[in-house]
């Protein structure tokens, strides 16, 4: 797990009040709670804990935590010099 | 058990109003859907779009209602959508709300909303992409301050301890508050105008195309208020009274029309100023001086208006009407940037309390 992945885990473990074992796996399909409003949430806090902003249009598409992770590298590589 | 998002079909009948019934009430349902065909299936429109509904798991978890209307935008006339019961199975929807929000984005050039008010809901529609236009505002004028009196008290005692407090009981306060609110309100005030015949209309004639052909030079941003529209909006509507009322000049022309309604505010009676329509400032004036004392008449406790155009928030301001709050109005558009400019200047819209279903919940309590 790299580092992105580590806090990234933190992160949704907090917001979605999950147990730790089951974040990675963790999708908007498979998870009880993570309706559109807990979506919101994630990402707004995503968004403030790693510097990105997501686009309205991937917004809906970000719906497991392996997509948000692999959103949140792209966005950084772009922003990086 | 993914979701899937696709348009509704009648077959969904059943299944969608025992969400309705879950959402809201068993009462509710059957409501809406006496209203259905009316506001989804009935509504002059350019372009009919499906309300749309998220499945998952074989079972309707979401639905999103769009009332098809035609906005006319400058010289040009395009279709749109007023978002509508927006609602979810709380627990079983997952993301369909924002699917189903973004389907609606994607698919209608402009996706229009009453409502968004401040926190979860507003935030779903403002990262989808959609902007808040401060053209809600909503004045108030009271004429009979027992009224208002009584309906603050029934909504701070709640409904147990309501029948404690009948209106009568607010008579002599609100005698005691009369002189205020009459220099506050400005009672018997008017505005200065020529002379005009006012009489109220049973229907809609060919005079309201060229009614709405001057409103749409003075406003460029509106949605069709049309002799099709007016008709099914405040003649064909399942529910909900409407006295229209008619200005005309000597040669039978139409120089404004108002569309006023009462309903109950609590114990309180409230005239709604639905629509004020002008082929001028001078008609203007007048109509708003006719629909003061048409309410006047029916003895409402206090008129409201939200919307309609600056110049009429203007008037309605000279004589009394108070800004009472705003009401969250939301857009969005994919036409381009001369369009967009419009869009966004809020004095370029005439909007109303007849648009979208700003109204229907008196309607519901009417059926």
């Amino acid at each position: 797990m790299n580092a992105l992945n580590g806090r990234l885990s933190g992160l949704v473990a907090r917001v979605l009040d999950l147990p730790a074992a089951e974040v990675d796996n963790a999708s908007a399909d498979s998870t009880p709670g993570w309706d559109s409003l807990a979506h919101l949430r994630l990402l707004m806090a995503v968004e403030e804990e790693f510097g990105v902003s997501f686009s309205p249009d991937e917004i809906p598409e970000l719906d497991s935590v392996r997509r948000i992770g692999d959103a949140v590298e792209r966005l950084q590589n772009e922003k990086a010099p | 058990m993914s979701t899937a998002i696709r348009e509704y079909a009648p077959t969904d009948a059943d299944e969608l109003f025992e969400l309705y019934s879950k959402a809201f009430s068993a009462e509710t349902s059957e409501l809406f859907r006496q209203r259905w065909g009316w506001e989804f299936e009935r509504a002059p429109a350019l372009r009919r779009f499906a309300n749309l509904v998220a499945e998952r798991d074989h079972r309707l978890v979401a639905h999103v209602g769009r009332l098809s209307v035609r906005l006319a935008v400058g010289d040009a006339l395009v279709p749109a959508v007023f978002l509508s019961d927006v609602m979810a199975d709380q627990g079983r929807a997952g993301l369909s709300i924002l699917q189903l929000v973004k389907k609606c984005l994607d698919e209608v050039p402009v996706v229009l909303h009453f409502g968004g008010q401040p926190g979860a809901g507003k935030q779903i529609y403002e990262r989808l992409g959609m902007r808040t236009v401060a053209i809600g505002e909503i004045l108030l004028r009271v004429e009979r301050p027992a009224g208002p009196l009584a309906a603050l008290a029934h909504r701070r005692l709640g409904p147990r301890r309501r029948r404690f407090a009948p209106r009568w009981l607010f008579a002599a306060a609100g005698a005691l508050l009369a002189p205020a609110c009459a220099v506050r309100y400005r009672w018997g005030a008017k505005l200065p105008t020529a002379e005009y015949v006012v009489a109220p209309v049973s229907d809609f004639d060919g005079r309201f195309d060229d009614l709405w052909t001057a409103m749409r030079a003075r406003c460029p941003v509106m949605c069709a208020r049309d002799r099709a529209f007016l008709q099914w909006r405040y003649r064909e509507a399942p529910a909900g009274t409407y006295l229209v009322l008619a200005l005309t000049r000597a040669d039978g022309s139409i120089a404004a029309a108002s569309v006023l309604t009462e309903a109950a505010e609590g114990p309180a009676r409230l005239g709604k100023l639905m629509e004020c329509l002008y082929t001028d400032d001078d008609a203007l004036a007048a109509m708003i001086n006719a629909s003061i004392a048409a309410f006047r008449a029916m003895g409402v406790d206090m008129i409201m208006s939200a919307g309609l155009s600056q110049r009429a928030r203007e008037l309605l301001r000279a004589v009394g009407f108070r800004p009472y709050r705003q009401r969250s109005f939301m857009l969005k558009s994919s036409l381009g940037p001369a369009t967009e400019a419009l869009l966004q200047d809020p004095s370029c819209w005439y909007i109303s309390s007849g648009d979208g279903d700003e109204d229907f919940e008196r309607n519901v309590d009417a059926i």
